[in-house]
């Protein structure tokens, strides 16, 4: 298996300023679903750089039985140049008990604490920026009350 | 500057795949908008330091689909582990493109040396095994014409 070997590299930050949450009744075999909206937010990096465009989505999170969160996220980003691309964040999330309670609370935790990595893909148009249709990308966050920070890699 | 902490990701090599592959059975150029062509996958293996077992003989399929500038994967089939344990793994990521009038071989020189760039995902019961639910996961691959090897990689 010579030559498989991979690593990553830092390509952008996202912070995601968010609108307003819902979490709803324990649904089918006590899956909770959430919604998060997406009010905005900036993108800066060595590969991208623009804003997320308000009010373009949100996330619907699953809230499963054993504490581990999958998020489904849907927004719309515009790269400085004016391309509008759409992301769709999926990723999941995980932490020991006492962690959960502080992030229930939405009181300030290093990420450092938790275990919450994404891998978005994008819809993009061909051009400049279509080298996102065609990479592997993942990410790690931080998550605060008010908003999150995604680091973005490409897997390389 | 950065928009926030740099979350740091890293790469843990967790266990590597090797696939055979049935004859092809193109699908075409599809209504959706690319070139689909179907291969059963007939067996393989499964080794490495946090997985080993097999891949269950003509338990799936890798399915890509290419258009002028990338190959879509797309893949699903199942594993034993050596301990018994049935695993679902769907393999996603992205390949070279190709014309959509050649025809279709995976063993077109541009899908060796680790052309394949993959997320995969796993659905494992509760048990010895269920980290595998609650990871995200990156991939390199080799694809040749009746078989590929794959490394995975835990993104910490």
């Amino acid at each position: 298996m010579a030559g498989l070997d991979a690593s990553l590299e830092f390509v952008f930050q996202v912070r995601v300023d968010f609108a307003g949450r819902l979490k709803f009744s324990p649904e089918r075999n006590g899956v909770r679903r959430g919604y998060t909206g997406v009010a905005g937010g900036v993108i800066e990096g060595p590969r991208l750089s623009g804003k997320v465009l308000p009010d373009s989505g949100g996330d619907w999170p699953h809230f499963m039985p054993d504490g581990v969160v999958y998020f489904e996220a849907i927004y719309v980003i515009e790269a400085s140049d004016g391309t509008q691309i759409v992301i769709n964040n999926r990723g999941l999330r995980h932490a020991p008990p006492d962690i959960v309670a502080k992030m229930e609370a939405h009181e300030p935790v290093d990420p450092s604490s938790y275990y919450f990595r994404v891998r978005p893909v994008f819809d993009v148009p061909a051009g400049p920026h279509d080298w996102l249709g065609r990479t592997i990308i993942v990410g790690g966050a931080d998550r605060h009350r008010t908003h999150s920070i995604f680091t973005y890699y490409a897997l390389v | 500057m950065a928009l926030g902490v740099l979350v740091p990701l890293k790469l843990e090599h967790v266990f590597d795949l090797r696939l055979s592959f049935g004859g092809e059975l193109p699908l075409g150029p599809t209504s959706l908008a690319h070139d689909r062509v179907f291969h059963l996958v007939t067996g393989g293996t499964v080794s490495g330091p946090r997985l080993t077992g097999v891949v269950i003989p003509n338990s799936g399929s890798d399915a890509p689909c290419r258009s002028k500038d990338r190959t879509v994967i797309e893949g699903e089939w199942l594993i034993r582990a050596a301990d018994d344990t049935v695993i679902r793994m769907t393999n996603a990521g992205y390949g070279p493109g190709a014309p959509m009038s050649a025809p279709w071989r995976a063993d077109v020189p541009e899908f060796a040396s680790a052309s394949l760039h993959l997320s995969p995902k796993f659905e494992a019961p509760d048990g010895p095994h269920a980290w595998l639910n609650r990871t995200v996961f990156v991939g390199k691959g080799d694809r040749r014409r009746t078989d590929a090897s794959i490394r995975i990689f835990a993104v910490m």
